[in-house]
């Protein structure tokens, strides 16, 4: 009996040893390069380039940060745009955990942790008291609070969209047309890294 | 025009199934599903389906400084016709959920996992994009179309707003597909870049939320069935706005101190 309880910690060790390898492991993935790229010294475009790697490199990644990866190549660390690799595919336990949530198995009950579900969802009691209580809530935030909110941290009260003109030319997919989009938008596209930074400067 | 099309389609070959009025009522329907104060409503009883899965979080200070940021971020020309209301819900879970006619709410696990003013905003942003692509109503619009296929609409207006609110409910616990999301995202860096917030803190989220689906926390798992994987959307969003958001990403240190009071040490 004392064995097989002392086998089944050793289990439990391994289980739990491997399964934090398997987890470190995860973050140390590799991605693909897309396109013959040059590798950055920091998460910017201005902070210069190391080295150029070519397409269908393979590349480790470190970390990220916004739209930039950071990467190891053949012991080189540097910056490259996210547009630039492929990303790795990392296996995802949702459907495990959804079918096991309300069953058990699967899923541990974490003593204080209120979870939602989808069946949480699908089986609640509308609450119309506390829907009144959100809205008086933000009933009592005036306009005028909303602007020395955005003041106050040098945001923008709603910027006409005129601006962010080129910004919506560089963008792919089913975004919205920009408003007052002129038929110049073409040579604005080849201007854009010009155009890009100026406008980030302005944001 | 396409849905002009179906009906005139649908009426040739269902007069002799359904009655001409079931027709006109479906077409009254489809006209009331596009009334913002309609949507309002359905967004209102949706609303009431979500506090009463989750209340409200009790932390008028963190729910004032949530509602700023979603106002801050609705106060241009295209945004500005909705009633919002922004609230912060008890539930542990990483998630967030909007509601038509305006209504966004956030989990307090999410807020939680935030490190920025700019990465709360990413997460109303893709909310409020939601709501502003009016994809809810669209899907609901779509699964009362169909049903009128297979049944004959004579339910006063009350039932119906009461079958979509439900349908809408329904819809938040299944999720929409694949695209709405990353338009979404999509949407979300350039709500937030009008506002004058950091786009890139999008990614930054989608990143949080890969690193704790690789950690395999329970608090995504919602939220993983109901969008693609955060993988995904990351490399999605990559595609359309790293070459316009990749330049000098600015820090707003005047934030800091705000989100740091209201939400880092009070949640």
């Amino acid at each position: 009996m004392k064995k097989m309880m002392i086998s089944l910690i050793n289990l439990n060790k391994f289980l739990f040893f491997f399964s934090f390898f398997l987890t470190l492991s995860a973050f140390a993935q590799d991605a693909i390069v897309l396109k013959n790229t040059a590798l950055f010294k920091e998460a910017s475009i201005s902070s210069g380039s190391l080295i150029s790697i070519e397409a269908k490199k393979t590349v480790k990644i470190i970390e990220k940060k916004g739209f930039w990866v950071k990467i190891d190549f053949n012991g080189q660390s540097g910056w490259l745009k996210l547009n630039d690799i492929e990303l790795p595919n990392i296996p995802t336990n949702a459907d495990a955990l959804s079918t096991g949530r309300t069953s058990s198995g699967n899923v541990v009950n974490t003593a204080g942790v209120r979870g939602l579900s989808p069946e949480d969802l699908k089986n609640s009691k509308p609450d119309t008291n506390a829907v009144e209580i959100a809205i008086k809530n933000n009933n009592l935030i005036k306009d005028a609070d909303i602007a020395s909110f955005i003041s106050s941290a040098g945001l923008i009260i709603g910027s006409p969209d005129p601006q962010l003109k080129s910004v919506k030319t560089t963008m792919t997919g089913n975004v919205e047309a920009p408003e007052n989009a002129s038929s110049n938008n073409k040579s604005k596209q080849k201007n854009n890294s010009t155009q890009k930074t100026k406008e980030d400067e302005n944001w | 025009m396409k849905i002009g099309k179906f009906l005139i389609g649908l009426f040739f070959c269902s007069t002799s199934i359904f009655a001409e009025q079931d027709l006109q009522g479906l077409v009254d329907q489809l006209k009331q599903y596009d009334d913002p104060k309609f949507q309002y409503e359905i967004g209102y009883k949706t609303s009431a389906r979500i506090l009463g899965s989750s209340p409200l979080l009790n932390n008028p200070s963190a729910n004032q400084y949530v509602s700023l940021v979603g106002k801050s971020l609705t106060k241009n020309y295209q945004l500005n016709s909705y009633k919002w209301t922004f609230s912060v819900i008890q539930s542990d879970d990483i998630n967030a959920f909007a509601a038509s006619g305006g209504f966004v709410f956030v989990t307090k696990g999410l807020l939680k996992e935030l490190n920025t003013e700019d990465e709360l905003a990413a997460v109303l942003a893709h909310e409020i994009a939601h709501i502003k692509f009016n994809h809810y109503i669209k899907v609901v619009k779509k699964q009362m179309l169909a049903e009128f296929t297979s049944k004959s609409l004579n339910e006063k207006s009350d039932s119906q707003l009461e079958a979509m609110s439900n349908a809408s409910t329904l819809l938040l616990a299944r999720g929409l597909d694949k695209q709405s999301e990353f338009d979404a995202d999509k949407e979300a860096t350039l709500i937030m870049a009008k506002s004058g917030y950091n786009a890139s803190a999008m990614a930054d989220v989608l990143s949080m939320l890969e690193k704790k689906t690789i950690e395999k926390t329970q608090s995504t798992s919602f939220l993983l069935t109901t969008h693609p994987h955060p993988t995904q959307r990351l490399q999605a969003l990559g595609a359309c706005c790293a070459e316009a958001f990749a330049g000098e990403a600015h820090k707003n240190d005047k934030t800091k101190t705000r989100f740091d009071s209201s939400l880092k040490t009070k949640i």
